[in-house]
C-alpha cells in the first residue's frame, strides 16, 4: 500500500480518501501531516475528477475553505452524483488517457499585479506529465503552493504514476532535511527563490535526489551551479510554464529551445515579449489577446535558431524617471558579490522620480564585514558597474527575503 | 527645532557623501539644493526617502522645495500638525 500525500510535521493517518470515493479501503492510503489545507484541496480535486465536475480554487479559499469539515460537506453534496468509474485503476487509466471531463479554475500568482482567473482542462494542465516505469519509485517534494498551477501539476504527475507526495511548501532548514530523510524524497520541483532560501539555511548535500526542476522565475547560471553542487546526482531542469498556458518548454540550463512542434504557436514580439498563440491557451476572460496572440509579459532574448533566454517580466521593470530598470538584472549583479547570499530588488514609489530602486540583501553568515561596511561596499561596487539610475538607492541588510504566496520574490 | 535641524543636517550629509560630494558643516537655510549643493533628481529622491523614514513626511509631495530652509519648514510644519 502506498502513502499518497504527506503534509509536513505532525503526523496522522487518514485512510478513507479513496474509500470515500469508491468504497474500496485497500486501494490507496493517505497520510496527512499538519496542514489540512493541502489534503483538503487535493481531496477536492480527486473527488471532482472522479465525479467529473468543474471546480474553482476560488470556491476553496472564499466559500468552502480547505479544511476537513468542508471536505465532509463536499462528500455530502456528492452522494447523489454517480461516477462512471467502478475501480480506482480504471479511473487512473482514463486520467492518463486524458479522457476525464473536468475543469479547474485557478488564479495567476499576481507577482506584480492583480491575479487573473484561468480555466484549465485535463489536457492543458497535464500537458507535461510523464507516465512510465521510470517514475514508479518517485517520491515527490511538493514545494509549490498547492493551490497554484505548479503545485497542481506536481499533484497530477504524482497521481498518474501513483507516487507519494510530501508537502514541503514553506519548509526550510531542518524540517526539509527531516522530511527528506523520513520519506526518502527523490524528486523536487520549486522556484529558484525556494531553492536559494532552502540551501542558504544549511550546507547539506542531498545525494538521493534524482531530479530537480526549477520554474516560475528567471533562473541564472549561479542558481544552476548551486543546484548542481547541492543535488550532485540529480538531473536539473529549467521549466518555462505559466498559469495561462501550462508547461511549455524545458531545458537543462538557462536557455530554452522551442520544440519544432511548438514553433507555429510561439513568437517573439518587436519589443522582445514572448507571445503564445491562443490555440494552446487555457480559457480566461482576462487574456489580453491581440490578433490571436497572447502577450505573456515575459521578456526574452532570442539566441541562435529556436533558442531564447528569459530576461524578466515586462511589468516588473521599475520606471525610474523614465528609465526602465530590470530588477532581475540588478539581482544577478548583486548576487555575484562575494559576501552576498541572496537579494531582492524592487521599486518604491517616489514623488521626485516616479520610483526609486531598493534592495533587500542577505549577507553570508560567515562574512566578517559590519553591516555598515557591507552596505557601503555594495553601493560603491554597484555604482562602478551599473548605470546611475539602476543603482539601488536604498539598501537594507535583512535576514530573510519577502516572497509571494507562490514562493517567488515579491516585486512590489 | 535645533534637534530637527541636526537630524536633517546628518541626512543631507549622508546623501552628499554617498555621492562622493563634500559634506556641509552647518545647516544653512539659504543653501539651494540643486544650485549650491548640486543635488540631482536621484539625490533628491534619496533625500525624500531618508526624510520620510525619519519624519514620516514626503517633502516633495507638492514639489515646492528649493532650499534647506524649505526642507526644514516642511518637516517642522508636519511635526506641529502631528503633535
Amino acid at each position: 500500500m502506498k502513502l499518497f500525500l504527506i503534509d509536513n510535521e505532525k503526523e496522522y493517518y487518514y485512510d478513507n480518501l479513496f474509500d470515500i470515493i469508491i468504497n474500496d479501503k485497500n486501494i490507496y492510503k493517505v497520510a496527512i501531516l499538519k496542514q489540512e489545507e493541502c489534503y483538503g484541496l487535493f481531496y477536492k480535486i480527486l473527488h471532482s475528477l472522479f465525479y467529473e465536475y468543474p471546480i474553482s480554487v476560488l470556491d476553496f479559499t472564499l466559500a468552502e475553505g480547505y479544511s476537513s469539515s468542508n471536505v465532509n460537506n463536499a462528500i455530502e453534496k456528492s452522494k447523489n452524483i454517480k461516477s462512471r468509474f467502478s475501480a480506482f485503476d480504471e479511473f487512473i487509466k482514463q486520467l492518463i488517457n486524458r479522457t476525464i471531463n473536468w475543469e479547474v479554475t485557478l488564479l495567476t500568482s499576481g507577482t506584480t499585479g492583480r491575479p487573473k482567473e484561468i480555466t484549465h482542462n485535463i489536457n492543458s494542465i497535464t500537458r507535461n506529465c510523464r507516465v512510465n516505469d521510470k517514475h514508479y519509485d518517485d517520491i515527490w517534494a511538493l514545494a509549490y503552493n498547492p493551490a497554484h498551477i505548479a503545485g497542481i501539476q506536481v499533484f497530477f504527475q504524482a497521481l498518474m504514476n501513483q507516487n507519494t507526495i510530501v508537502n514541503v511548501f514553506g519548509s526550510f532548514s531542518k524540517l526539509f532535511s527531516y522530511l527528506y530523510e523520513k520519506y526518502n524524497i527523490n524528486r523536487i520541483s520549486a522556484t529558484p527563490t525556494y531553492y536559494k532560501t532552502l540551501l542558504s539555511f544549511n550546507d547539506n548535500v542531498y545525494y538521493r535526489i534524482k531530479s530537480v526542476a526549477c520554474g516560475g522565475e528567471k533562473s541564472s547560471e549561479a542558481i544552476f551551479n548551486l543546484l548542481k553542487r547541492r543535488f550532485p546526482n540529480a538531473k536539473i531542469f529549467n521549466i518555462y510554464a505559466s498559469t495561462e498556458a501550462g508547461t511549455l518548454f524545458q531545458s537543462e540550463d538557462d536557455k530554452f529551445i522551442v520544440p519544432d512542434s511548438y514553433m507555429p504557436f510561439i513568437k517573439i514580439s518587436e519589443n522582445s515579449e514572448l507571445c503564445i498563440h491562443k490555440t494552446i491557451l487555457a480559457k480566461s476572460d482576462s487574456f489580453n489577446i491581440q490578433d490571436d496572440w497572447y502577450y505573456t509579459g515575459d521578456l526574452v532574448e532570442r539566441l541562435s535558431g529556436n533558442s531564447f533566454k528569459f530576461i524578466g517580466r515586462v511589468n516588473s521593470f521599475i520606471n525610474v524617471g523614465g528609465y526602465k530598470v530590470n530588477p532581475e538584472y540588478i539581482e544577478e549583479i548583486i548576487n555575484k558579490i562575494e559576501f552576498v547570499n541572496e537579494c531582492r530588488v524592487y521599486g518604491v514609489k517616489n514623488s521626485v522620480i516616479g520610483n526609486i530602486v531598493c534592495a533587500d540583501i542577505i549577507i553570508k553568515p560567515n562574512s566578517e564585514l559590519s553591516l555598515d561596511k557591507a552596505k557601503n561596499s555594495i553601493q560603491q561596487y554597484l555604482k562602478s558597474v551599473l548605470n546611475k539610475y539602476e543603482v539601488p538607492r536604498v539598501i537594507n541588510i535583512v535576514s530573510e527575503i519577502k516572497m509571494t504566496i507562490t514562493s517567488k520574490k515579491a516585486r512590489i | 527645532m535645533a534637534d530637527i535641524q541636526e537630524k536633517l543636517l546628518k541626512i543631507v550629509n549622508e546623501v552628499l557623501i554617498e555621492e562622493g560630494k563634500k559634506a556641509v558643516e552647518i545647516y544653512n537655510c539659504e543653501l539651494k539644493l540643486r544650485e549650491d549643493l548640486e543635488f540631482d533628481s536621484l539625490m533628491l529622491a534619496v533625500l525624500t526617502v531618508k526624510i520620510e523614514n525619519d519624519f514620516n513626511i514626503d517633502i516633495f509631495e507638492d514639489g515646492l522645495v528649493y532650499t534647506l530652509g524649505d526642507v526644514l519648514a516642511k518637516v517642522v510644519n508636519n511635526e506641529v500638525i502631528s503633535n
